[in-house]
């Protein structure tokens, strides 16, 4: 199943290239002898005419409107401009470019998709890795730290959130806050007397409330409530979507612990560090390869659904949602709701055979 | 026992993000008096914070308590500066406070203010209506210098028994010693706040700020109802034909896998199953619905006999199954080939068991021992996703009833985001959350009993 | 799973037969921009001369609308669906005249008088005008109606304003149909209150005479609230009462309609009353034909669409204008409906904030250069040719070109990009640092050229038109962040001049024009309509001469010289006309668009006679 990496190589290099690919100004331009790339910047040009230039494949930049080519022109419609300049795959209502929103759009589909995937997995990873070591007895709190532990909860939210610093002040605070915490249960390390933390209770409370909100529900009250953006929503996307990854890990950890070359290891003698690192991780990677792969589709397809219902990322950002939602107001506009769906749809197929890849017992699909 | 926990877990769980939403949509939302004043049409102009009676409905409506039962703050900002109104007066506070320069300075004004917190008025109205225009008038003939020219002014003809002139005077009594204060942290404890008021509102069918639309102005139960029975219908009716159509054609590729179209259906599915549900509704939409060419089905579901009358009869709904069919088909795509695809697999492992070997011998029908004995266990198996689909197209849900302009709750949840009709947001959200919880709960008690007791009883019999 | 190897050849296959099944279905579409010049105020369309055998003989009309109205209380409300509801449920004492934009008498005899000093009216009502219950209207009724609306208890938001004014009643002794409503002062705003305003029956809505116990003058005491009884303040409560706005048996008045059914999100329906007052009058002004009128509210689009291809709309004053303009392509939508683009008063704008704070906003609109640059890099005929279908008409300035007063020296002002770059130069704004977008320094710290624009997210339009706008100013090296607003965020910020861009639109009537509500400093002050602080001494002095001047010719020219200030000093970029899009079918006879609100009237709308004549053929 090699073919639906080179669909994501394909897409990754579109977005990457995307500046390259479809741009209102030239790649190459000299101007009274001077080389220049006005394609890496948004200073206004003017072009002369005896300046050479060379434009990109796709002379027009997403979301730009073409006054000539207005009002919806189909891919096979007689359009306004040369053979070389032709909207190939048909314009919105704006005479926008739709295969230039196309690019523009796999872009942000990536770019959002694998953002929060791995956001997702971050957090799963750590909930479920924690509650699966919580069982064995290796974090527990000590009474000092109990005792502390309140205090240092206020202490913090009023730092983070109430006093007038500078936010690397507070964000340093923070973080040697946490570290004396730690440092205090280490103190008394030998000492019996403490609370076992069961972790693993906490983790599956949290699973079960995260999994009870519906992520899309969740997503559009959000978004209509907080200010619209790419960063919004790849977080929220990244906190809604971490439950399975962690459900995963805890689940193959657990079975990797009961295993004989686990144990070994263990009574080896062998650090922490080197337990994760040569034996945890790689059994873990195939599954959470597969996991990634999923969450990275799920998010596509959410950020698609986002757009599409027109609560996704701002207005002049092209995405593969925002162009069908445009496709749906307008019956006969049919490429708008085709090319990109078609797009979408492969790139969700190629994570899908991925995943699939990875892992043939826990997904058929 | 393990249920009643899981039970409580669910209601906790459920009052957490209820609450959790609440402040969130509270700590963002600034201007619910705007909203409520306000109307969905063009003409009437929301309530400004300009206007003398911004403070008075403010206060009434308990937008000035705190948001919910407790709070975090330090001895230098007390909790309940945040909850005083966008008023001018408060930006005045600020912009002294500011002037002034250190945090403590902030600290003991809105000290001051609390200590007189009870008092009914600051400033008279008409006096604060007055210093706007003064305001206004020196904001007209632009500059910095008038701006702080006004402030001055405006902290000079302050009234001696006003608050704020007590809070400047009381601040420059307090010598500047308390610049520490602010890394005390304190913890307060409400017994009224917002949060508790809205939920009683909401318990009570009251009239409070919450507790209406803020758009229809109607009480959230009765906006929620319809939509509700809409949704649950369409959804209800989609998972008998998911589940239908998935069994059938499970089963029949199943007991025709030596044939060729086999092998290009089951492609075929897993094409299918990347495509998503808006893709497939807009394509049905233009093939389907569309007022150039074939109009087979009608894609605009508001006309539909159901959502004609308030009350929904069966007989409404028998009349309006033309409206149902492209919404249902939309909803139900992924999930029939998904089911299908997973049933399929089922059968493939059921099948190679020894029951169906014995089944076999004894001289059953091939079709039988499939629909008899192996569907049975396979659906078993199986289980976990009929109770996950519910919440599931609850939230696939959103798009079709988009698509297909039906008024369930989905599209409540849009129109109510797009307006910001907090109530009914959160509303929807708790109750989708509840349903959700609900699902997994019966789902874990399912799988602990049920599935559990019969796999016990095979064991026993084999 | 292994059993189905899936490559990717098999899957563009499948791909390909979407492709094409998509394709198959694509409809080929061609059309053509029929444009006029002309303005005009009415338009009587022909009654149609053939049946169709697939029009609905029901005498009833089905009418399209965009949303519900806030409520049908007869005074406390303030959507304009509201008010044409209304309209067929209540009768006014002076009707607002549609054909020839003034005023016309409906329940008194005639158009009423005013003293000489301008401060009393004295109205006569016609005899034989009675209530539901066959009861007279009298005199009372009216003070009833006065009081209702004035007193502070009820929540008569959008017209107590005009109340205040109302100082007594004086019912005259030998008749009681004549009485004469005195004034505080004499208002340009005394006569057309009355317009189209509901009154109330005494006997229904306050049975036990507890708004008698107080006069009128006693309404105008400023401790009105405090000093009321609770009788009184009960009476209110149960008005203001939103059962008040939405039970059909309490929503009724002396209008030939009664209300049917409100169905909140879906219809509205309206029956005829069997024994109105009318039908014994052989009134022709007020006559009623159809049974029913249902308003059916349809917002998307695509619904709105198919709907009037299956007919099952017969109106709408409210469609988009670029379905209407694809409809009217429609030979069977051609055949079913009279449709026209109607043009309005009213227009759309972008305001812009003249007096920045320099906090908030910087100090950049305060400039006429940058204000002018803005308005000659908006590519104003572009935004109507892409997102109207070149249907809207441009407008210069504020007054709409269907007035008498409308100044024809204004010109349009052009998408010019050089002129642009040199106003903006000779201001200082240069592109320093190479961004595209021009900065200066302004008290020794850089500003960029930055600005917001904010829009109402309800039409889906307007962000087109805002990015279109955006992308001619960026031309120019401005850049422009269009923001979508809520009704009520624009409206905050816009009243409290936080904002830099806003896009509006304004809607008047045939009514002489106010330049104080948009114009005078005062209204800036009292954060009134003044959203952009345009106006100085001069101004303020010209808009109190045109308020005062009684000489038409003269008031002509006053306003003209207005419009030209408007003009010079640019605090809008005004872009286009407002038009309706009004929709009837051809079943019904006597279809007329006006310009005058509400744009057509349901009730004269008779069922063709050649529907009998169809039925004996058959």
């Amino acid at each position: 199943m090699k073919w639906g990496y080179k669909i994501i190589l394909f897409f990754t290099l579109i977005a990457v290239m995307a500046p390259l690919l479809s741009n209102d100004k030239p790649i190459l331009l000299i101007s009274n002898g001077n080389l220049s790339f006005p394609f890496l910047n948004e200073e206004r040009i003017q072009i002369g005419e005896n300046d050479f230039y060379i434009m990109p494949l796709i002379p027009y930049r997403a979301g730009a409107s073409d006054f000539n080519n207005a009002d919806f022109k189909s891919p096979f419609d007689s359009q306004d401009n040369s053979m070389f300049n032709r909207h190939w795959l048909g314009t919105t209502l704006r005479g926008c470019d739709v295969l230039a929103g196309i690019i523009s759009g796999a872009r942000y589909a990536l770019i959002v998709g694998f953002c929060s995937a791995l956001i997702s997995l971050i957090i799963g990873l750590l909930l479920g890795a924690g509650s699966a070591f919580s069982n064995t007895g290796l974090m527990r709190l000590s009474w000092l730290q109990l005792l502390l532990l309140f205090p240092l909860l206020l202490f913090d939210f009023n730092v983070l959130f109430n006093v007038q610093a500078s936010l690397i002040f507070k964000v340093l605070l923070f973080l040697v806050s946490i570290f004396l915490f730690f440092y205090i249960g280490r103190l008394n390390h030998k000492s019996t007397v403490g609370v076992k933390l069961n972790f693993e209770n906490f983790e599956s409370q949290l699973t079960i409330l995260f999994s009870s909100v519906p992520r899309l529900f969740f997503i559009v009250a959000v978004m209509g409530i907080f200010h619209q953006g790419i960063l919004t929503l790849i977080l929220l996307l990244g906190i809604t979507g971490w439950m399975e990854i962690a459900r995963v890990a805890r689940a193959e950890i657990y079975k990797i612990q009961s295993m004989d070359f686990y144990a070994a290891a263990k009574l080896s003698g062998a650090s922490w560090m080197r337990i994760t690192l040569k034996q945890l991780l790689p059994n873990l990677k195939p599954l959470l390869m597969a996991v990634f792969a999923f969450s990275f589709a799920g998010a596509i397809m959410s950020e698609a659904s986002l757009s599409f219902l027109g609560f996704g990322l701002a207005t002049d950002q092209v995405t593969w949602g925002s162009l069908i939602l445009e496709g749906k107001e307008s019956f006969h506009a049919w490429w708008l709701i085709l090319f990109p769906g078609i797009c979408l749809s492969f790139c969700l197929h190629a994570l899908f055979s991925i995943a699939r890849s990875w892992n043939n017992d826990k997904y058929s699909l | 026992m393990r249920i009643i926990s899981k039970i409580v877990l669910v209601i906790t769980s459920f009052i957490v993000v209820i609450a959790f939403s609440f402040s969130l949509i509270r700590y963002q939302s600034n201007r619910p008096l705007q909203a409520v004043t306000a109307n969905n049409n063009f003409s009437q102009h929301a309530i400004s914070v300009y206007d003398p009676s911004y403070l008075k409905l403010y206060h009434l409506y308990g937008l000035d308590l705190p948001s919910f039962y407790f709070s975090i703050s330090n001895l230098a900002l007390p909790y309940s500066y945040k909850y005083l109104p966008a008023c001018d007066e408060k930006d005045f506070l600020i912009y002294w406070s500011c002037k002034t320069g250190s945090p403590e300075t902030i600290y003991k004004v809105y000290q001051s203010l609390i200590q007189f917190h009870n008092e009914e008025w600051r400033i008279p109205p008409s006096q604060v209506l007055q210093l706007q225009r003064l305001s206004r008038e020196l904001i007209y003939a632009r500059n910095i210098d008038s701006l702080n020219n006004y402030y001055r002014q405006y902290a000079e003809n302050l009234p001696r028994e006003s608050l704020t002139f007590k809070a400047i005077a009381s601040v420059n009594t307090i010598n500047a010693s308390g610049a520490w204060k602010q890394w005390v942290p304190t913890f307060h404890l409400h017994a009224t706040n917002q949060f508790g008021l809205w939920f009683s509102d909401w318990w009570n069918n009251g009239n409070g700020i919450y507790a209406r639309s803020w758009m229809s102005k109607n009480t959230v139960d009765s906006v929620i109802k319809k939509p509700l029975i809409i949704t649950l219908i369409i959804t209800i009716i989609t998972i008998i034909v998911i589940v239908f159509y998935s069994i059938v054609i499970a089963a029949e590729l199943f007991l025709n896998k030596e044939k060729r179209i086999v092998d290009y259906t089951l492609n075929v599915l897993q094409f299918l199953y990347s495509i998503p549900a808006f893709f497939i509704g807009a394509i049905l939409v233009f093939i389907f619905a569309n007022p150039y060419q074939l109009q087979l089905f009608p894609a605009n579901f508001s006309f539909a006999p159901i959502s004609e009358n308030d009350s929904i009869t069966i007989l409404a709904l028998l009349k309006s199954w033309k409206y149902f069919i492209l919404p249902v088909v939309t909803l139900s795509f992924g999930a029939v080939v998904f089911f299908t695809l997973m049933l399929h697999r089922s059968f493939e492992e059921e099948y190679a068991k020894n029951y169906v070997l014995s089944a076999k011998m004894m001289g059953v029908n091939n079709r039988t021992i499939v629909y008899k004995y192996v569907l049975k266990n396979a659906l078993y198996s199986s289980s976990t996703f009929l109770f996950l689909l519910f919440p599931a197209l609850l939230s696939g849900a959103v798009i079709v009833e988009q698509l297909f302009s039906i008024a369930g709750i989905g599209n409540l949840l849009i129109t109510a985001a797009r307006s910001q009709d907090v109530p009914i947001l959160i509303y929807l959200f708790g109750l989708i959350g509840l349903v959700t919880a609900l699902c997994f709960v019966a789902l874990d008690y399912f799988q602990q009993k049920i599935v559990g007791r019969l796999l016990s009883k095979k064991e026993e019999k084999e | 799973m292994s059993k189905s190897q899936r490559t990717p050849r098999q899957f563009l296959f499948n791909y390909f037969i979407l492709i094409l099944f998509v394709v198959a279905c694509n409809a080929d579409k061609s059309k053509e921009i029929l444009t006029s010049n002309t303005y005009e105020l009415v338009y009587s369309l022909p009654n149609s001369k053939v049946w169709d055998p697939s029009w609905s003989k029901i005498n009833e009309v089905n009418v399209h609308i965009l949303a519900d109205p806030d409520n049908l209380h007869p005074t406390n409300g303030s959507s304009q669906i509201r008010d044409e509801i209304l309209q067929y449920l209540h009768c006014a004492l002076i009707n607002t005249d549609l054909q020839h934009g003034n005023m016309r008498p409906s329940i008194c005899e005639s158009m009423p008088k005013f003293s000489d000093d301008n401060k009393s009216l004295t109205f006569k009502l016609r005899k034989g005008i009675t209530w539901d219950d066959g009861t007279q209207i009298t005199a009372s009724d009216i003070v009833f109606t006065i009081k209702a609306s004035k007193c502070a208890l009820t929540n008569n938001v959008s017209n107590k304003f005009f109340f205040e004014n109302v100082k007594d009643v004086l019912i005259d002794s030998s008749d009681s149909l004549k009485f004469t409503i005195v004034f505080k002062s004499a208002s340009e705003y005394n006569l057309p209150m009355w317009c189209d305003y509901p009154i109330l029956q005494e006997n229904k809505f306050d049975f036990d005479n507890r708004l008698r116990t107080v006069s009128i003058n006693q309404m105008n005491d400023t401790n009105f609230i405090q000093s009321a009884n609770p009788k009184l303040v009960a009476w209110a409560t149960l008005f203001n009462q939103e059962e008040m706005g939405k039970n059909p048996k309490l929503v009724s008045g002396l209008g030939p309609y009664q209300l049917e059914k409100w169905e909140q999100g879906q219809y509205i329906s309206i029956v005829k009353k069997k024994n109105h007052w009318t039908s014994q009058l052989n009134d022709s002004l007020n006559k009623a034909y159809p049974e029913k009128i249902a308003f059916r509210i349809a917002q998307d689009p695509a619904v709105q669409k198919s709907s009037f291809i299956s007919q099952l709309f017969d109106a709408s004053g409210a469609f988009p204008t670029r379905l209407l303009f694809e409809l009217q392509q429609d030979k069977i939508f051609n055949k079913n409906y009279h449709s026209k683009f109607v043009d309005t008063y009213g227009y759309t704008y972008i305001a812009m904030n003249m007096h920045p704070d320099g906090i908030k906003q910087q100090l950049i609109l305060n400039d006429i250069n940058v204000r002018k640059a803005l308005a000659y890099s908006s590519q104003i005929d572009n935004m109507i040719k892409v997102v109207n279908k070149g249907i809207n008409k441009r407008v210069a300035g504020p007054v709409a070109p269907l007035k008498k007063e409308y100044n024809q020296d204004l010109k349009l002002i052009p998408f010019d990009l050089k002129k642009a770059n040199e106003l903006l130069d000779a201001s200082g704004w240069i592109d320093s640092d190479k961004d595209g977008i021009r900065d200066k320094k302004i008290n020794n710290k850089k500003v960029s050229l930055t600005l917001e624009l904010i829009y109402f997210n309800t039409i889906p339009d307007w962000k087109e038109m805002a990015v279109i706008i955006a992308e001619g100013m960026k031309q120019a090296g401005v850049l422009i962040k269009p923001v979508a607003c809520d009704y009520p965020t624009w409206m905050e910020k816009v009243s409290t001049h936080n904002y830099d861009l806003a896009m509006g639109s304004w809607n008047t009537s045939s009514f002489p024009e106010d330049y104080s509500q948009l114009w005078s400093t005062a209204s800036y002050i009292g954060n009134g309509s003044n959203y952009t602080g345009f106006g100085n001494a001069t101004s303020d002095s010209l808009i109190n001469a045109i308020a005062k001047e009684t000489d038409a010719a003269k008031k002509i020219i006053l306003e003209k010289k207005m419009q030209q200030l408007i003009y010079d000093e640019q605090p809008y970029i005004f872009l286009y006309g407002l038009v309706r899009r009004c929709v009837v079918h051809k079943r019904f006879d006597h279809a007329t668009f006006y310009a005058e609100r509400p744009g057509i009237l349901y009730s004269p709308l008779e069922l063709s006679p050649l529907c009998n004549k169809s039925s004996v053929n058959n």
